[in-house]
């Protein structure tokens, strides 16, 4: 009887330690392997040396998960500033072709609330739209891999 | 995407023990680290083994398939195949080389 609760004990202490140490990987790496690792992980012993390859496996998972954001987001940002510029150019070059001239000061004025208005916005659609093609790159990618 | 295996840092002996695996089919997590542990006498970490597979699927050298029973077997792909065949034909020619030196084959 004391032989059997101190299996079942230790057989869900065991679960416990394994899915709080697969939740120590980042989210997008779990979504992907987590169950087929948490699988794997039942068939190990809770030692010292298993504990500690997976959490040297989750650090390098977060690091990993940092490189390809480092690769990201400057590639974001320097998307983003050159379609803010390509429209605030268009935007101008629409002001000019109206018979407002935009030298003037006054005209300018005018044009503040639209500016304010639109170059907000096409900031937002430029972010959505390279963070969208992004995700839709980089999956495209791997189908294309993974067909070879 | 890494055409070497080194560049793969401390996962590239791992990865190449899996690429080693895989190649005589298809296998999940627990049956590779077997495989390995009979074919290398290397029993690799869970943490480790899966920090190579990722890398390797990222790259393309192996691909997931279904799941079976909540294990998802990979599979080597052609791109993996041509890698695993440089690797070992390096490994084979160094291997040669350093017997001939020693004087226990001839080239």
């Amino acid at each position: 009887m004391y032989q059997n609760s101190k299996v079942i004990f230790e057989g869900t202490l065991r679960r416990c330690c394994m899915k709080w140490l697969v939740r120590l990987y980042p989210r997008a790496w779990r979504r992907q392997y987590e169950e087929e690792f948490s699988r794997l992980l039942e068939e190990y012993d809770a030692s010292f040396i298993v504990i500690l390859d997976v959490v040297l496996g989750a650090g390098d998972a977060h690091y990993q998960q940092w490189q390809m954001r480092r690769w990201l987001w400057p590639n974001a940002l320097i998307i983003t500033i050159g379609v803010v510029l390509i429209a605030l150019g268009l935007i101008f070059a629409v002001a000019e072709s109206t018979p407002i001239p935009v030298v003037n000061a006054r005209s300018l004025q005018a044009l503040m609330p639209f500016l304010a208005l639109v170059i907000p916005v096409i900031s937002l659609i430029a972010m959505m739209l390279h963070l969208f093609l992004g995700i839709a790159g980089i999956k495209l990618l791997k189908e294309v891999r993974d067909s070879l | 995407m890494a055409d070497n295996l080194d560049e793969m840092g401390r996962f590239a002996e791992p990865a190449l023990l899996i690429l080693t695996s895989l190649a005589s089919g298809s296998k999940h997590g627990y049956a590779m680290i077997k495989d390995i542990e009979q074919l290398s006498g290397t029993k690799l970490g869970p943490g480790t083994l899966y920090g190579a597979l990722a890398r390797l699927e990222q790259d393309g050298y192996i691909a997931p398939l279904p799941f079976e029973e909540r294990r998802r077997p990979y599979r080597l792909t052609e791109l993996g195949r041509t890698l695993l065949e440089k690797q070992l034909t390096n490994m084979q020619n160094f291997a040669l080389a350093g017997l001939a030196r020693l004087g226990l084959i001839r080239l």
